[in-house]
């Protein structure tokens, strides 16, 4: 299949549960938030796609229910890859605080499905090779994540989730609790990883300018609604909609 | 002159080892001004703020130097002097309103806090007329409804103007807003750098503004510091800074901007 991903008309409820005590446990129209709404995109292989849209536009509910982690759901979801994986906007809550970095670089290798199980030096190996290709000194196995900085943790997290062999990572917000600079380094170290491995890669953001440095093409969203998508530089240089306007014009561009 | 800081070192003792996290700190602001730090994480933006503030904590640190405001030294100044201070004079609002506001106040309450303690002769209605009116200033809708909600009712942004409503309630001369946007939406940050602008404009309040965004410090403030591990390394006009900056680390903060072009790999 060309396509990796199709979603076509999804949709998203919530129960609100507020509305559900005050309406005594009966489903009313108003105790069901609508988060999503109509969704339809394809997403083909190699590609990296960015989804733009404010906080609570509904963002990280489409990524869930990509990875099947939102089961009320109406619609259709294809996704062409067994082990799709996920990078979270906090580095801080997203490690293991428990673990050393090399164990918790080590767990995918541990449960190698088929094939026979790696031994220690050879999942040592792995990590080893995996921590310098997203630019970490091999020493930091070492180390627990509360040792570590909050763009060290996210190339973790990030290699974490490449040692799983996936071709698809969707990455939410993965810059957006960082330091400029740093968010500069990620984006660096996302666009390498990408070419290097054709990854797919759906890229979440509330900022336009990282948008447009990762993305081939992008989807904005609001309130559960994608407004428009299309190539970058399309949809930068003419924005169909006022609200396109307004998150370019937030971004200083 | 409203605020004069002079060979400001701050060191702590909590470690094996004392570490240094601000050295030998200068730094003027002048009434009216703008004036925008800037530093990667953990470069000691927020310890200057914190003792500007009168925050710091008195154990486990040695602090020196001396902090002028209005001629009055705060630095090693008594508990009773700072706390005439806080948020009477000088403000301070930080990047994570959900950790500053108190879960289980409502909103009028914390807006109100810092008359309760700075104006006693103000009866309970004329602070309320006073919260009203600082919620409406920070741009809230409704500020009636506002008033009665608790922090978890409302969104990041419309938590951190009611921060900037508590901090702004006495008319300090000096706010001082350490990364106040970091956490928000870029469409949220916008918003809240207009405002700033705004109060700045129409009261007149000098504002100090902290961020590791110098594409925000720029629509901002008139004048940087850029601080790196402590030190102030490079200070000048927005225009100088961003024409001729002189130190490497300045450069790169400049070209950490993310800009409308693909990165090269
Ligand atoms: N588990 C949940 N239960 C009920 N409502 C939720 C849940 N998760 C998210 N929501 C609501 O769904 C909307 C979209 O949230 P989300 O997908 O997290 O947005 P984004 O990632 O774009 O910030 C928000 O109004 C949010 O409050
Ligand atoms: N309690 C502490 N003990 C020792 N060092 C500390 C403590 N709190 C902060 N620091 C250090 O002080 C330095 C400056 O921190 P900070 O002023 O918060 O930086 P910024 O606000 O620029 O990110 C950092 O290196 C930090 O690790
Ligand atoms: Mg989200
Ligand atoms: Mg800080």
């Amino acid at each position: 299949m060309e396509n990796i991903l199709e979603v076509s008309n999804l949709n998203v409820y919530y129960a609100n549960q507020g509305s559900l005590l005050k309406n005594f446990g009966r489903r009313t129209d108003q105790s069901v938030q609508h988060v999503l709404k109509d969704v339809s995109f394809v997403m083909k292989r190699g590609e990296v796609l960015g989804l733009v849209g404010e906080s609570g536009c509904g963002k990280t509910t489409l990524a869930k229910a990509i990875l099947g982690m939102q089961k009320q759901y109406d619609g259709k979801i294809q996704l062409d890859c067994p082990n799709p994986q996920m990078v979270f906007q906090d580095p801080y809550s997203s490690l293991n605080p428990s673990k050393k970095i090399g164990w918790i670089l080590e767990e995918p290798l541990r449960m190698k499905k088929g094939g026979e199980r790696l031994t220690k030096e050879d999942r040592v190996r792995c990590v080893d090779k995996m921590l310098e290709r997203v630019g970490l000194d091999t020493r930091l196995r070492e180390h627990y994540p509360s040792e570590l900085s909050g763009g060290q943790r996210q190339r973790v997290a990030i290699a974490t989730a490449l040692l799983c062999g996936t071709t698809f990572l969707i990455a939410d917000e993965p810059v957006s609790a960082l330091d400029v600079t740093v968010q500069a380094q990620i984006i660096r170290l996302l666009l390498k990883l990408h070419k290097e491995m054709d990854i797919s890669i759906l890229f979440i953001s509330h900022d336009l300018r990282v948008v447009y440095q990762m993305c081939d093409r992008v989807m904005i969203m609001k309130n559960g609604v994608i407004l428009e998508q299309g190539q970058v530089d399309d949809i930068y240089r003419n924005p169909a909609t006022d609200y396109t306007r307004l998150l370019l014009d937030a971004a200083n561009l | 002159m409203l605020l004069e800081v002079n060979n400001l070192n701050i060191e702590f003792y909590d470690h094996d080892l004392p570490e240094r996290v601000v050295n030998d700190l200068n730094m003027k602001l002048d009434e009216g001004e703008i004036l925008g730090i800037v530093g990667e994480s953990g470069s000691g933006k927020s310890m200057t703020a914190m003792a500007i503030a009168g925050l710091l904590k008195r154990h486990d640190m040695k602090t020196e130097g001396e902090i002028l405001f209005e001629g009055e030294e705060l630095l090693h100044a008594k508990r009773d002097t700072l706390r005439q201070y806080q948020g009477n004079e000088i403000s301070i609002v930080f990047q994570e309103p959900m950790t500053s506001l108190n879960p289980v106040k409502r909103i009028g309450w914390q807006v109100e806090e810092s008359l309760r303690i700075h104006r006693p002769d103000l009866d309970s209605s004329e602070r309320y007329r006073r919260a009203i009116e600082a919620l409406r200033d920070v741009e809230l809708d409704q500020p009636e409804l506002i008033y009665k909600k608790y922090p978890h009712e409302l969104s990041g942004g419309m938590r951190q103007r009611v921060m900037i409503a508590s901090a702004m309630i006495c008319e300090p001369k000096l706010l001082i807003a350490d990364e106040p946007t970091t956490a928000l939406d870029v469409t949220i940050q916008l918003q809240i750098v207009k405002l700033l602008q705004r109060l700045n404009r129409e009261k007149h309040t000098t504002i100090l503004f902290i961020s590791h965004d110098l594409s925000l410090v720029r629509r901002l403030c008139s004048r940087i510091i850029v601080m790196q591990n402590g030190i102030v390394v490079e200070t000048g006009t927005t225009e100088d800074i961003f024409h001729n900056p002189v130190q490497e680390y300045t450069r790169m903060l400049i070209n950490a901007i993310p800009k409308l072009e693909k990165p090269v790999i």
